[in-house]
């Protein structure tokens, strides 16, 4: 392959949005998280007392706080991945967006320290099991997401800024859906 | 893609965040059916800034209402479990 056609195929390799296999990607992940999340509801309708009991240990106040860091960071990538913004905007932004989803991560195992003792509890049934499993699936999505974010503010293109940044606002998605069912109802 | 203004992003994002305000206090001070509706109402609205503003899918009908119909059918989910915790122990 001569520099010529090198040079064709990565500007081909442009993403946008309608591109096939990132919203394979995307699916993959909504279906993962959408079985864990339905497993979640079904143990809470046939443990409601345990699910009950167990929630009242739960962090509300901060889990509230890092959906606002969730969202925080949310916003930054979607100024990134504008049109209009120019490379360094887009660095900038792509940076700031990592920032808030590694604080993301420090606040929810800040939380994690006040409730690992009661997993394992015969008392809440399998409510702190899932609960570990389903936000520790996200938490470890969101940790990722961050590292990559951040390689991408170093070695920025369009191409990339799309595709990391539509990944990102999916784990917002997720956790929009996820905070109801697991904290408040 | 994001298609909107820093202006109109950072609008959704001060919507987004009252939201979620506005989703504790709800669960806090509101009764057990009426706030249960009213968070996963909340959400299914920051479910579709999310989709419309930050991921810019106001012009792919298809995609913004298949990601807004996932989140719809885990809260419809989350509300039937509601009642249904609700009638087990009525």
């Amino acid at each position: 392959m001569d520099m010529t056609v090198s040079t064709h195929v990565q500007e081909g390799e442009a993403l946008d949005v309608g591109d096939f296999l990132l919203w394979i990607l995307v699916w993959s992940e909504l279906a993962a998280f959408g079985i864990l999340l339905v497993a979640f509801m079904v143990a809470g309708i046939v443990q409601a007392d345990q699910f009950a009991a167990a929630r009242v240990h739960l962090n509300v106040p901060l889990a509230a706080l890092n959906t606002a860091v969730l969202l925080t960071s949310g916003w930054q990538a979607a100024r990134a991945a504008r049109p209009g913004a120019t490379r360094g905007q887009a660095r900038g932004a792509l940076v700031v967006a990592a920032l808030f989803g590694l604080l993301f991560v420090a606040i929810k195992l800040f939380e994690y320290s006040g409730e690992i003792g009661h997993a394992g509890d015969e008392a809440y049934g399998v409510f702190f099991e899932l609960y570990f499993l389903l936000t520790g699936f996200h938490l470890l999505h969101v940790a990722f997401g961050a590292l990559v974010l951040l390689l991408v503010s170093w070695r920025t293109s369009r191409a990339n800024v799309i595709l990391i940044t539509t990944l990102w606002h999916v784990f917002d998605l997720i956790w929009i859906v996820m905070f109801p069912l697991v904290y408040l109802v | 893609m994001a298609d909107g203004s820093s202006r109109r992003l950072a609008r959704s994002w001060l919507i987004l965040l009252a939201l979620t305000g506005a989703s504790v206090l709800a669960v806090r001070f509101g009764g057990a059916a009426g706030g249960t509706a009213f968070v996963l109402g909340l959400s299914m609205l920051k479910v579709r800034l999310v989709i419309l503003d930050f991921m810019g899918l106001r012009g792919q009908a298809a995609m913004s209402r298949a990601l807004l119909g996932w989140c719809l059918v885990l809260a419809l989910g989350g509300a039937a479990k509601a009642i249904a915790v609700v009638m087990s122990a009525g």
